[in-house]
């Protein structure tokens, strides 16, 4: 187990500024995911902090050893690629064993750990294959494998779930979380899908453009959102931004129709972006005090809930009918009205600059 | 009624791959197998000019019992030409190799810079190479032993020394074919995945066990395919020759081809030139075979093996 601190970071090519300065520090054991949009430098960063790709600045130190001058392969770091990255001319017990053998480990000591990641894997039986006859699934195991069997200080995980069905990828998910917990080890995972960086991590760290829009977790991201980017780019579908004015009515403070009881009753006046997921409106068929009509566009049934998709006069939304009204779900066609209110206390609100404006 | 009807179609499919094949295999045959069996049968005949006509009188096997017998020159060839193939293409392997690893690993700006010193080589003509390297080599005047001179060293009669003439030639042979080596294993590792190679940088510690346990076996196909090409180019190697040596000093740069062409044109023996171009043709074909054999009853029994 082992803390990685990012300190000062700084990447470009040429002109082109990838990552302009960035600090992270990451605990012994933790899981965490690195998560954004393509071009977002989050690839970069993990493959900086494998030591594939030069620092131009800053350091990387893994407990306290500045690390950021050595060869990949002297970091004690292992890690899992998107393309699996199998030596295809070796087999299963090969590829696995293969960072062992280059370092002279014992005999004994590689065949009892490759016996122990086989096990754990459910590789038993595959181990004299090439990795050009097994399934995609199968590669992705090894892959794992490979690391696994290292021992190392950090797993490093560069999009490794993303070649896989969605069946086997929700699965997978879970098994991989399973063994950095029955491991302990520090993991530091890449993806660009919300879902698994919400599923897997401890801490969620949110880029863009090479900035760092956010830490926190799962839970935090997703209800504290710390600006604009970070509340839209967490959640599906996605929170709904509404654009409009704060006033003040006699103590009462209102986003255009809706009334913000009970929260900032300190607000300046003026214009403001409010932000509410679609899972937090009142929905009824008959008029809401303070509401607004919804004019519905197209319905998504997913099973367990609806989405209505439609247009009310402060812009487009989307709002869940869960279970609880599946009644009302059932009659709905397009070109029908419904009237919605954001429900209390699930509002985000951002000012002119992005950035969340905090309750009191 | 369907079956008929995909039974009428495969039929016209067959005719058709027949058809269109047939321009191809017809000039194939014609330009090679021809050639081939022309030469064979020449082998077994006396070849004399008299009056502007050729004279052809059946020998039987005379001039292969000749050639395993009273020959000389030809065997020197023989020999000299397999000093000249291991050695030159193994120095072409490795240096190509080197190269294209170095290219590889180096930035993109001198990557092109690389690349268009490494190939100048092939670009410049067989007929100028002979001339530039006689020049640099020549005894009295040449630019190797004017160098050699200014530090006290030399001269050295690279070309008409015969313990030297030989190595002399295999440096202008390397000198000439490693860019092309170079160019084929540079488009081979251009070929390889690079995050398999990612991976080995981290699983590996130094560039010696990437190379060694990850590139090279990756690189296999490639290596065999440049070796065979480069080997049996080897075995037809003359101009150079001529140019540098016309085969001497005494037999000490005689190579097979050399040999061929001297009795064909400059003695007029057909026959006897063609049992040569016979037997050579016959003993490379029969290595590739048993080089190709060796190597496939070696991937079959690693694969049996796992």
């Amino acid at each position: 187990m082992s803390n990685v601190s990012l300190k000062g970071l700084k990447k470009s090519y040429g002109s082109v500024e990838v990552i302009p300065s960035l600090d992270l520090d990451i605990r012994s054991g933790e899981f965490v995911v690195l998560v954004g949009p393509s071009g977002s430098g989050k690839s970069t960063l993990l493959r900086m902090i494998a030591g594939l790709e030069a620092v131009n600045d800053g350091t990387v130190s893994v407990d306290g050893e500045d690390v950021t001058e050595r060869d990949p392969g002297d970091r004690d770091m292992a890690m899992v690629f998107q393309s699996y990255a199998l030596y295809p001319h070796m087999t299963v017990a090969e590829n696995m064993t293969f960072a062992l053998r280059m370092r002279g480990t014992g005999e004994a000591t590689i065949s009892k750990r490759l016996a122990d990641a086989l096990r754990m894997l459910s590789l038993e039986g595959l181990d004299q294959r090439k990795p050009g006859q097994l399934s995609g699934g199968q590669r992705q195991r090894v892959a794992m494998g490979r690391a696994i069997v290292r021992q190392p200080r950090v797993f490093l995980f560069d999009e490794p779930l993303s070649n896989l069905d969605a069946k086997l990828r929700a699965r997978t998910r879970i098994e991989l979380r399973g063994l950095h917990d029955k491991l302990g080890a520090t993991s530091i995972f890449v993806t660009h899908d919300q879902i698994e960086a919400m599923t897997m991590a401890d801490r969620i760290v949110l880029l863009d453009k090479g900035h760092i829009q956010q830490v926190g977790s799962p839970r935090e991201i997703y209800e504290k959102p710390r600006n604009r980017f970070v509340a839209s780019f967490i959640g599906s579908p996605e929170i709904n931004l509404l654009e409009g004015d704060i006033r003040d009515e006699g103590g009462t403070i209102f986003f255009e129709q809706f009334a913000l009881r009970g929260a900032w009753p300190d607000i300046q006046p003026g214009p403001y972006t409010l932000g509410v997921r679609p899972e937090n409106f009142d929905i009824s068929r008959a008029p809401l005090e303070g509401g607004v009509s919804l004019e519905v566009g197209a319905i998504e049934y997913t099973g367990s809930d609806t989405f209505v998709f439609g247009s009310s006069p402060l812009g487009e939304l989307t709002v869940k009918i869960d279970a609880d009204g599946q009644d009302m779900a059932d009659g709905l066609r397009a070109g029908e009205t419904l009237h919605v209110r954001p429900a209390a206390g699930a509002w985000h609100l951002f000012d002119a600059s992005g950035s969340r404006v905090p309750e009191n | 009624m369907a079956a008929h009807h995909t039974e009428i179609k495969a039929r016209r499919n067959r005719r058709w791959i027949i058809f269109s094949l047939l321009p191809a295999a017809t000039l194939f045959i014609v330009l090679t197998a021809f050639p081939v069996i022309n030469l064979l049968g020449l082998s077994f005949f006396h070849v004399e000019w008299r009056e502007g006509a050729a004279q052809f009188s059946l020998v039987g096997l005379d001039n292969f019992t000749r050639l395993f017998t009273q020959e000389d020159i030809f065997w020197a060839g023989v020999r000299n030409n397999i000093i000249f193939a291991v050695v030159a293409v193994s120095c072409q392997m490795v240096l190509g190799f080197s190269m294209a690893l170095a290219v590889k690993t180096a930035g993109s700006r001198g990557r092109a810079a690389l690349t268009g010193i490494f190939l100048l080589p092939i670009i410049v003509p067989p007929i100028v190479i002979g001339t530039m390297w006689r020049l640099i080599m020549g005894r009295e005047f040449g630019l190797a032993n004017t160098v050699l001179g200014l530090v006290g060293l030399g001269p050295v009669d690279w070309l008409g020394n015969p313990d030297l003439a030989l190595a002399s030639v295999i440096f202008v042979d390397v000198w000439h074919w490693t860019p092309f080596v170079f160019l084929l294993m540079l488009a081979g590792l251009e070929s390889l995945d690079g995050e398999v190679l990612e991976a080995a940088r981290i699983d590996t510690s130094g560039r010696w066990q990437q190379i060694r346990h990850v590139v090279l076996p990756m690189m296999m196909p490639t290596i065999v395919i440049t070796l065979l090409f480069r080997v049996i180019l080897s075995f037809k190697v003359f101009d150079e020759v001529y140019l540098l040596t016309s085969g001497g000093p005494g037999t000490a740069t005689e190579v097979v081809n050399f040999s061929i062409y001297r009795t064909f044109f400059r003695q007029d023996q057909v026959g006897y030139g063609a049992a040569m171009s016979v037997v050579t043709l016959f003993s490379i074909t029969l290595v590739i075979i048993l080089a190709r054999a060796f190597v496939q009853r070696r991937a079959a029994r690693r694969q049996a093996a796992a």
